[in-house]
């Protein structure tokens, strides 16, 4: 180790040291790389600087913070930009750094967009929470404080709540909570689930059966719940494969193979024009086509076919609520439609496999909801008539 | 049953002819998206409209519809409906600071929580009838009229989400000098 160079200095002349630096260049490249510093002479250092990559900025280092002969603090550069914008300190003097504070530029305007805390509370060596305020327009006011926290105490940050003050007014105007859900995935958490409490389910023991178009009974035994993914359109393709086939198909595999090829996405879900891709995989022969009616759907029941339609939701599990509701139209939610029952001739129900409610096994809707909910999806529907011999 | 006859409007039309074409199906937009008000532009002499796609989530809790950033746009080109273009918001430097994946907001926002479905359809269509009428009188020399305007001005800053403006803003600061900017 070279010593680069050392200073004393004894400022009121007394014969004492006042202060003390030491620089040194370690590697020899001419570059100081490190410095201890005793500012009060008592030989201790109270603050000691590192440049661990040479590239002649301080990039890490600790302090003294209350002169207790102790470094207590630690200081770091979190995003290599030459600054140091960190402190880690042992706020209960056991050793250990517990608390982090983080001050980041990263628009580099000069001004601080972005500050992070935080806390190892139970000093394990993993941070239990983190709250991050964040300037995101960069007006100086911090409009967004993200909160996440270790919910069940596994070591994991599994809690995110984000604040946001849209008008300034320093009061929250949205607060939303999330599941984070790894590699920094987070899934929004659903409030109070009204899931189609009121849709029944097709009973072949209460219908008239001369009255029912299609094969609700055993397409009824292919159902499954997709719970909170975004994975309806490959549900519904499933349960179609199945039938047809007679296979049993490992939803864990099909949503890896239609993410490979780029069908789907955990976070996106399933565009439209995918939604017959993995139908084509598994070799059935399948037609989509838009602003079709009732009729077409009846047809193809009766040639003994299976159908995948898109339909807003919302419309039927949450019916046709006066306050609830969503501007415009659309589309989100794939769902196989497994028959019609004409029972109750003023009362049709169209029967649905629909994997987005846990009670969506034979779901009945009312010809009318589903004919809404429909509509908004341009009257879509994917026709599958049978089973080519290619597959893959 | 009843079947109910919807009033579809020009501009409704464009959008479902968008919807249901084999672009729209190649942009693969996910599911769940949907349009929100168009941007009106004029592009080198050509008027074009810009349908602006976003996410909404219903949580089953009434005014608590969780709404997403605007993340893909379709322009066309009017009257012929050509498309000119179409573009994911997060390949764009203007929107770095998005992240398309988190709510901004909830539906309904407040200034609209006093209208029920009924009411804020009948809004909602009376708005389109306004763009109907800017695109007729662009295209064919339409009567239009400073009351017209100032009719679409009120109704798209009571109805577009107020935490939606500033990406309306990136979008197309004409539009939103226009029809946003009160006074």
């Amino acid at each position: 180790m070279f010593h680069f160079d050392n200073l004393n200095f004894d400022f009121d002349g007394d014969g004492v040291l006042d202060s003390h630096a030491e620089f040194m260049d370690s590697n020899g490249d001419g570059i100081v790389d490190y410095a201890e510093i005793d500012f009060d002479g008592d030989g201790n250092a109270d603050a000691v600087f590192l440049d661990s990559n040479h590239d002649g900025a301080w990039d890490a280092g600790m302090i003294d913070s209350d002169a207790d002969g102790v470094l207590d603090t630690e200081l770091f550069d979190a995003d290599g930009d030459g600054m140091m914008d960190t402190f880690g300190i042992d706020s209960n003097g056991d050793g250990v750094t517990d608390t982090y504070h983080t001050e980041l530029d990263t628009d580099h305007d000069g001004r601080i967009d972005t500050i992070m805390e935080q806390y190892d509370y139970n000093q394990d060596g993993t941070l239990d929470s983190q709250t991050i305020y964040h300037d995101g327009n960069y007006d100086e006011n911090f409009e967004e404080v993200v909160k996440m926290h270790d919910s069940d105490g596994d070591g994991i940050m599994d809690t995110a709540v984000t604040y946001q003050d849209f008008d300034g007014d320093g009061n929250e105007d949205l607060v939303i909570t999330e599941k984070l859900t790894g590699a920094g995935l987070h899934s929004v958490e659903t409030v109070a689930g009204t899931y189609a409490d009121d849709l029944g389910n097709f009973n072949p023991a209460h219908a008239d059966m001369n009255r029912v178009c299609g094969e609700p009974e055993s397409a009824m035994e292919e159902w499954e719940y997709q719970g909170d993914t975004g994975r309806c359109a490959l549900y519904a393709q499933k349960f179609v494969i199945e039938e047809l086939t007679g296979t049993e198909i490992d939803m864990e595999e099909l949503a890896k193979l239609a993410q490979e090829n780029g069908w789907f996405s955990e976070e996106g879900g399933t565009p439209m024009l995918n939604m017959d891709r993995v139908l084509d995989y598994y070799g059935i022969d399948s037609d989509m086509s838009f602003h079709n009616n009732l009729s077409d759907i009846e047809e193809c029941l009766e040639a003994g076919g299976k159908i995948i339609v898109a339909v807003d939701a919302d419309e039927i599990w949450y019916g046709e609520q006066d306050d609830l509701f969503t501007p415009g139209d659309g589309a989100n939610h794939a769902v196989e439609v497994i028959g019609i029952d004409r029972t109750n001739p003023d009362d049709t129900m169209v029967i649905l496999n629909d994997s987005g409610n846990p009670n969506g096994c034979g779901e009945l809707v009312p010809l009318e909801t589903f004919l809404d909910a429909w509509e908004d999806g341009n009257c879509q529907m994917i026709t599958c008539m049978n089973v080519c011999a290619h597959q893959g | 049953m009843v079947i109910k006859m919807k009033q579809v409007t020009m501009v409704e039309q464009m959008k479902n002819n968008l919807e249901t074409s084999g672009f729209f199906l190649n942009c693969k937009i996910p599911m769940g998206y949907r349009t929100v008000f168009p941007i009106l532009q004029i592009k080198n002499g050509s008027l074009c409209i810009t349908f602006p796609y976003l996410n909404y989530q219903t949580t089953g809790e009434v005014d608590k519809t969780l709404v997403f950033p605007i993340k893909y746009a379709i322009s066309l080109e009017l009257p012929t409906e050509k498309i000119t273009g179409f573009e994911d918001f997060e390949y764009n430097e203007k929107f770095e600071t998005v992240d398309f994946d988190k709510p901004i907001g909830y539906f309904r926002h407040d200034a609209v929580k006093k209208y029920n479905r009924t009411e804020y359809d009948g809004l909602y269509h009376e708005l389109m009838n306004e763009y109907d009428k800017v695109i007729h009188a662009l295209l064919e020399g339409g009567a239009y009229g400073f009351s017209d305007e100032k009719r679409m001005s009120e109704l798209l800053q009571l109805l577009v989400e107020p935490f939606l403006l500033p990406i309306y803003q990136t979008i197309d600061k004409s539009f939103y000098n226009k029809y946003f900017v009160k006074g």
